[in-house]
């Protein structure tokens, strides 16, 4: 049953380790394949023009007056939830001649570009909006070049077959992306600012005083809506879904999905992400040791661990005609890990290279932030003792989830040209 | 050793220069979980002279996949077991080994010490890696962005060792040798032609007993010295092709504009001066806070799919342009007059000048908070070791008569090429 609940949080973390302080400013709708494509072109609008700053140009320059603040907006998603997040970081004043007021600046600027786009009688100016629409089309159509990401993408939709909605890529269609009206993206602006999840992120020395001035301005929201908290949700397909493409280039990728019943907010979390370190996801993991070093078969190979969505993807660059070697090495390879074929060393190692690839997470305000976000919106308190959660992580939990791995799509996009060329 | 106190940022850097000549330039962080250390030797793709005769095209990029693979270990599974992420990479002028730990940090200093201090090749070791690294090579082949780039780099300086692939060619990997490696590595790894950059929770006097465990003598700088001179004189004497096309398959035409020009004659501090200062042309005329930028946008002559990128080395200085576009013709035309017109009528620089000042200051300022941005930003040999720190007092001192002097030498004295993919 669905219940009010409160629809705009905080977050801050105070502390003078960065010298600079970083706001994120994230809206959350549950992932609607149809509001996509409005997400990416306001996404673009509202990085770019505001009521007060009118042109591009103006933007900048007001960035650049307060010290080369960085601004910018994304979408993306976690899990099934769709994300716009508005993200700025400036410097410290301790660090600044004349010591520059930069919080409220930066909170007035922040003010500026979410509650007053440029949209002017129900719509964004009709040649920005073109300008901009068209760079946004461009930029998704162009993307497909680089082959890497081409055959990711081939990969998602595949997986998600037989729920689409799931499959689209965050940057939507191009054909719907060309057909969206100016009006329709300002029309959507007001859904978004009155329906969305609103989480506000801070971190840094002025982390307090700018989420008090973001308070005053983001009193006006609604503060409460009708929904069921966010939560993450399994679904894996029923069916497996394969293709092969041929392509006019020299090397060949090959990729897989596996469907993985492990979220974030399960117990069995870590074994998941213990399993992914020591099957693909470390430089000591097991692929990269046999299949790159021993074998010389790929030129990389790496697994990939979704906890919010419940996906485990490999990725690999090879010679066309080793293709059906390296599928049966990264079964074998996941045979091993049910068997719990391997030395405790290699489990060790890997768990070391795990436990100081999150120690590391703390000297990043990003990775912070992201973290913050999570936690707020899973509701889930990352344990004091994860250091303690992944060295106890054992042999059989690892097989446990192991065995519960179904393959699920695979993509080969085949090199139609294997002759060696010389530069 | 040396500590130099940045009061208003609240760093020190420490350097020492250990008696076999290896130089060692620390930035503790004491706050902070990671160390991101970087052993870098002077060394990089175009490096190819021996004393008597030439080595194969991708020797440096070989040589740092082989140095890891030791007799009877392999020196990331060191790292590994100490917990620690390693990674390397080579340039056009220099090979880099580096690694990131939370824990182990000095355990770890051992290993990268080990590693770029004592190579082992074998023919059987050799042939195993050139299958690997065939794959790199085509894989960057297959990449248009990669393309496009080196492919306009080597148009400005054909037939020299700029020409060539970093990575080499299929032919040439095949030709290195045993002996090649050897030699090589003797001539080029000598401990004066190496920098050590470390930045985390540590200090250079708790790394010292590890570094004194190195052996005290290096080989003969004079050699080096020659061999990179004669180097130099083979990029120098190389022409620039003015245009070329090539095909391969790309939703959006690629085009890029590069501009050659004369190889810097100073070093040290001036060194670094002039590379801030053409940096700060460039943004001037093509970041977003320009009007110029706008004009050529909202013009269509650009998108966001623009560039650019300088390069400012010993032996070379060049600047390329690039962009997908359906229409190359109006790029390579505009950009030009728009560079010109720039020097020509400086006064419109003038109110963006102090903004970029600005905008520099405050991302140095945000690379502070990375270990691994300012590691990479703690100096080199050519610029005396000027850091992250000191840019900032350098550009607080730029005006732009400066700056337009500096852009004035360079296009003067330049030679353009363009390049389409489609």
């Amino acid at each position: 049953m669905q219940k009010k609940t409160a629809r705009i949080h905080f977050n801050q973390q105070p502390g003078a380790k960065f010298k600079t302080t970083t706001v994120a400013i994230d809206f959350v709708e549950p992932l609607e394949h149809h509001n996509l494509e409005k997400r990416v072109l306001l996404a673009e609008l509202m990085e770019n023009y505001s009521q007060k700053y009118a042109s591009k140009l103006q933007v900048a320059q007001r960035l650049a007056e307060l010290y080369g603040t960085q601004f910018g907006t994304s979408v993306f998603r976690t899990g099934h939830q769709a994300v716009l997040r508005f993200l700025i970081s400036f410097a410290d004043e301790r660090y600044l001649p004349h010591q520059t007021d930069v919080t409220t600046a930066v909170s007035a600027f922040l003010s500026e570009m979410i509650f007053h786009p440029l949209i002017r009688k129900g719509e964004f100016p009709q040649a920005w909006f073109q300008l901009h629409q068209q760079n946004v089309v461009d930029y998704v159509r162009n993307l497909d070049d680089d082959k890497k990401y081409y055959a990711g993408r081939q990969l998602q939709s595949l997986y998600f077959t037989e729920t689409p909605d799931q499959g689209q890529s965050i940057l939507g269609d191009v054909t719907r992306l060309q057909s969206l009206t100016s009006a329709e993206v300002a029309a959507y602006y007001h859904e978004l600012l009155a329906t969305n999840e609103v989480y506000i992120s801070a971190l840094g020395t002025s982390a307090t005083p700018v989420v008090q001035q973001l308070q005053e301005q983001f009193a006006g929201l609604h503060q409460q809506v009708e929904a069921a908290p966010v939560s993450l949700q399994w679904q894996a397909p029923q069916e497996m879904h394969t293709k092969v493409e041929e392509v006019e280039q020299q090397q060949s990728l090959y990729q897989q999905a596996y469907a993985c019943p492990v979220l974030r907010t399960d117990a069995e979390y870590y074994a998941a992400l213990v399993l992914n370190g020591l099957w693909g996801g470390t430089a000591s993991s097991l692929m990269f040791r046999d299949i790159r070093e021993r074998d010389s078969l790929v030129y990389y190979i790496n697994s990939n661990y979704n906890p919010t969505v419940g996906v485990i993807t490999v990725q690999s660059g090879i010679d066309g005609e080793n293709q059906p070697r390296v599928q049966s090495l990264i079964q074998a390879e996941l045979q091993r890990l049910i068997e719990a074929d391997y030395q405790d060393a290699d489990l060790n190692q890997v768990k070391q290279v795990l436990i100081s690839g999150l120690k590391s997470r703390s000297d990043s305000p990003r990775r912070l932030l992201n973290q913050q976000f999570l936690q707020q919106m899973l509701g889930y308190d990352e344990k004091a003792d994860w250091q303690t959660q992944i060295k106890h992580v054992s042999k059989a939990e690892i097989s446990a989830v192991a065995q519960k791995l179904q393959l699920r799509a695979t993509f080969f996009l085949k090199g139609a040209s294997h002759a060696p060329k010389t530069l | 050793m040396h500590q130099k106190h940045y009061k208003q940022y609240d760093e020190v850097v420490e350097t020492t220069r250990l008696a076999n000549g290896m130089e060692v330039i620390v930035n503790p962080k004491p706050r902070f979980n990671s160390t991101y250390a970087m052993l870098t030797t002077n060394f990089g793709s175009i490096d190819v002279r021996l004393a008597n005769r030439s080595v194969p095209a991708g020797i440096a990029h070989f040589m740092e996949h082989k140095l890891f693979d030791k007799q009877h270990y392999d020196s990331s599974d060191h790292y590994a077991a100490l917990g620690a992420s390693d990674n390397a990479f080579t340039s056009f002028t220099q090979t880099s080994y580096l690694f990131t730990a939370t824990d182990n940090v000095l355990a770890n200093l051992r290993v990268l010490l080990d590693l770029v201090y004592h190579p082992f090749f074998s023919p059987e070791k050799i042939a195993k890696e050139q299958g690997i690294i065939g794959q790199e090579i085509l894989m960057y082949q297959d990449d248009p962005n990669s393309r496009i780039y080196f492919d306009t780099i080597a148009n400005l300086y054909s037939h020299s060792p700029l020409s060539a692939d970093i990575a080499g060619d299929i032919d040439s990997i095949a030709q290195i040798t045993e002996a090649d490696l050897y030699a090589t590595y003797r001539q080029y790894y000598q401990p004066g032609n190496l920098t050590l950059t470390v930045c985390g929770p540590i200090t250079l006097a708790e790394m010292l007993p590890v570094l004194h465990e190195l052996p005290a003598t290096s080989a003969n700088p004079a050699e080096l010295r020659r061999l990179q001179q004669q180097t130099k004189r083979d990029i120098q004497n190389s022409t620039v092709v003015p245009a070329t096309t090539t095909t391969l398959a790309v939703t959006t035409p690629k085009a890029a504009l590069g501009y050659r020009g004369p190889a810097p004659v100073v070093r040290g501090r001036e060194f670094a001066k002039q590379e801030l200062a053409f940096g700060i042309f460039l943004q001037l005329l093509f970041s977003e806070d320009s009007d110029i930028y706008q004009n050529l946008y909202q013009t269509g002559i650009i998108n966001d799919s623009f560039g650019f990128d300088f390069e400012m080395e010993a032996d070379y200085h060049f600047l390329i342009l690039a962009l997908d576009t359906d229409h190359p013709d109006r790029f390579f035309t505009t950009i030009p007059a728009v560079i010109q017109k720039a020097l020509q009528e400086p006064q419109r620089l003038a109110r963006q000048f102090k903004l970029i000042q600005n905008e520099e200051l405050g991302a140095r300022i945000t690379q502070m908070n990375s270990v691994t941005g300012t590691a990479n930003q703690l100096g080199t040999t050519l610029d005396g070791y000027t850091n992250l720190f000191d840019e900032i007092e350098i550009i607080n001192q730029l005006d732009l008569p400066t700056v337009l002097q500096i852009a004035q030498t360079f296009f003067q004295a330049s030679q353009k090429t363009t390049n389409l993919i489609k």
